[in-house]
């Protein structure tokens, strides 16, 4: 009987994929760059630089705030958010605090295996800058500033998660949507999707239901870094319940601080203690004057998204009737599920395309309507000229004299080779069964 | 001089934001520089501040942006943007070793 309820709330940044630079004109795509080549006075922090947002980077990150049916602010502003660290040569990093773009979201997530539905709060979506790159090599620590001032859009969700299972499958569909939204690679291996859970464990009073109230959350948390897969958010949070489980077991309790994955030896250790808000010493960004937003251009924001995965299954499974299961496979890239539909669109029979697909039947690599030809062939009942049958039957009975002995002397497996060969000069518009009798008629 | 308005450990906790290690001559000097900016900015207690808005911005601006894609007139070169530091090595700034 566990004593505990973990509760886990997650920290998400993915990097946008503008041409440019969150705050200057730089090139954005860092990856694989020679050092320090795509710099200039603002992302180094020079003094005296003066920061210009990005357009493109502000609407994108609002339209992330509207897919995750996030309120988008009318009135929004940059902040200074101070450390001293290598890999931020002003000393501060331009981000957001109080007044974030986007604010109280949702995120419903379907579980294809057991068909159920699970629903997630989104606190926050705010703007940030990336920073330099570190390399630690020998004595030293060098640094890159190609990456300094990407764009970085920092999600934050509720601690309504309990167990790494919901995570996963949370983190996967938030994936799923921000490349839908065609504004990031949310690509983990190259960093420019990144995730950071929050983890505390609750005890367990009679009242289960006090677990989601706010003031009745654990009086610490331990924040996990430097994961690069779906499979080690999963391995560090069932580390981490494990853990902190022990020493709450000896009546202690675990220590407020950020911890780092380590992938070899299957572990969280203990990186620095968390800094608290205020040592950050947050405020306003005074060379950055800020955002006022219009009703019409926030609502447009919403309306301009695309039919988004979940979307996508509701509708496959009431206009299409496609199994739940299907649908979800189907709808994981929107590239897939535009091709699905197009395909349907022609040929009308949804399930069986989405069969065809899912269990790679037909290349999708086709044109759809190449696509819908080879569905029609393979799905039309096979229709067997008689006639060229019976020749053909004969034909390859006289080409393979010694083969039609082996059978008659006993070897019946060379039976199949024969079919073979007739399907085959048929180019496939045969009954098998019908071959297969007719060859046995003409060698006895 | 009266009471102190921070207390040794905040002057530590200050330093150690800012990466500094103060001597305990230095802590006495800053302890004193920082009461007396904190007791500075204390005049403004005297004024009835609860009808004005916080200003965020001085300037009477809002939504300046640029175009994503505009062109880069501030690229700096490897050469241009190594120039100003004492240590590189292989076109990357070198600081002594964090991890």
């Amino acid at each position: 009987m566990n004593k505990y309820i973990p509760v886990i709330g997650l920290e998400i940044h993915v990097e946008l994929k503008t041409k440019s630079k969150m705050f200057c004109q730089c090139r954005a795509d860092y990856f694989a760059k020679k050092p320090n080549t795509q710099t200039c006075p603002v992302c180094l922090g020079l003094p005296g630089a003066l920061p210009v947002p990005n357009k493109k980077a502000i609407e994108w990150v609002q339209k992330i705030g509207a897919a995750l049916d996030c309120k988008l602010r009318p009135h929004s502003k940059f902040d200074r958010k101070h450390y001293n660290y290598p890999d931020l040569a002003k000393g501060y990093q331009i981000s957001q605090y109080d007044e974030p773009f986007a604010v109280n979201g949702r995120v419903t997530v379907c579980n294809p295996r057991n068909k159920t539905k699970k629903s997630f709060g989104i606190t926050r979506v705010h703007m940030e800058e990336d920073t330099a790159k570190l390399t630690h090599r020998g004595s030293g620590t060098y640094v890159n500033f190609n990456r300094s001032g990407v764009p970085l859009v920092e999600i934050v969700t509720e601690p309504d998660f309990h167990n790494a299972d919901d995570v996963k499958m949370f983190l996967e569909e938030l994936q799923v949507i921000i490349r839908y939204l065609d504004v990031s690679d949310a690509d983990m291996e190259k960093g420019s999707m990144r995730m950071e859970p929050n983890i505390s464990l609750q005890k367990i009073t009679n009242d289960r239901s006090q677990i989601t109230k706010k003031s009745e959350l654990p009086n610490y948390k331990v924040e996990v870094k430097n994961i690069n897969s779906f499979r080690f958010v999963k391995q560090a949070i069932e580390y981490e319940i494990k853990r902190q489980t022990e020493i709450l077991e000896k009546g202690k309790t675990p220590v407020q601080e950020t911890r780092g994955w380590d992938d070899k030896k299957n572990k969280t250790y203990s990186q620095r203690s968390k800094e608290e808000a205020q040592d950050y010493r947050y405020f306003p960004e005074p060379d950055i004057p800020p955002f006022i937003f219009e009703e019409n251009y926030l609502d447009e924001v919403g309306v301009s998204l695309p039919e988004l995965p979940q979307e996508k299954i509701d509708r496959y499974i009431a206009d299409y009737k496609v199994r739940e299961s299907d649908a979800f496979v189907l709808t994981r890239s929107r590239k897939l599920a535009e091709y699905f539909e197009k395909v349907v669109s022609i040929s009308k029979k949804p399930q069986q395309v989405a069969n065809l697909i899912i269990n790679k039947k037909i290349s999708i690599d086709l044109t759809p309507e190449k696509f819908c030809q080879k569905v029609e062939a393979l799905l039309s009942p096979k229709v067997t000229d008689r006639k060229m049958l019976s020749e053909t039957v004969k034909k390859t009975i006289v080409d393979n004299p010694k083969v039609v002995s082996d059978y008659k002397a006993g070897k019946k497996n060379v039976l199949m080779f024969l079919v073979g060969q007739v399907m085959k000069a048929m180019k496939g518009r045969a009954d098998a069964n019908l071959v297969r009798q007719q060859l046995l008629e003409n060698i006895l | 001089m009266g009471k102190k308005i921070l207390s040794r450990e905040e002057i530590l906790h200050l330093a150690g934001l800012a990466k500094l290690h103060l001597s305990d001559e230095e802590i006495n000097k800053y302890q004193g520089q920082l009461d007396e900016t904190i007791n500075y900015i204390k005049n403004l207690e005297e004024l009835d501040t609860s009808k004005v808005v916080p200003t965020n911005s001085v300037v009477d601006l809002k939504n300046v942006t640029f175009e994503d894609g505009a062109e880069n007139k501030k690229g700096l070169t490897v050469g241009e943007s190594l120039s100003n530091t004492k240590e590189t090595e292989k076109n990357e700034f070198a600081v002594k070793r964090i991890m």
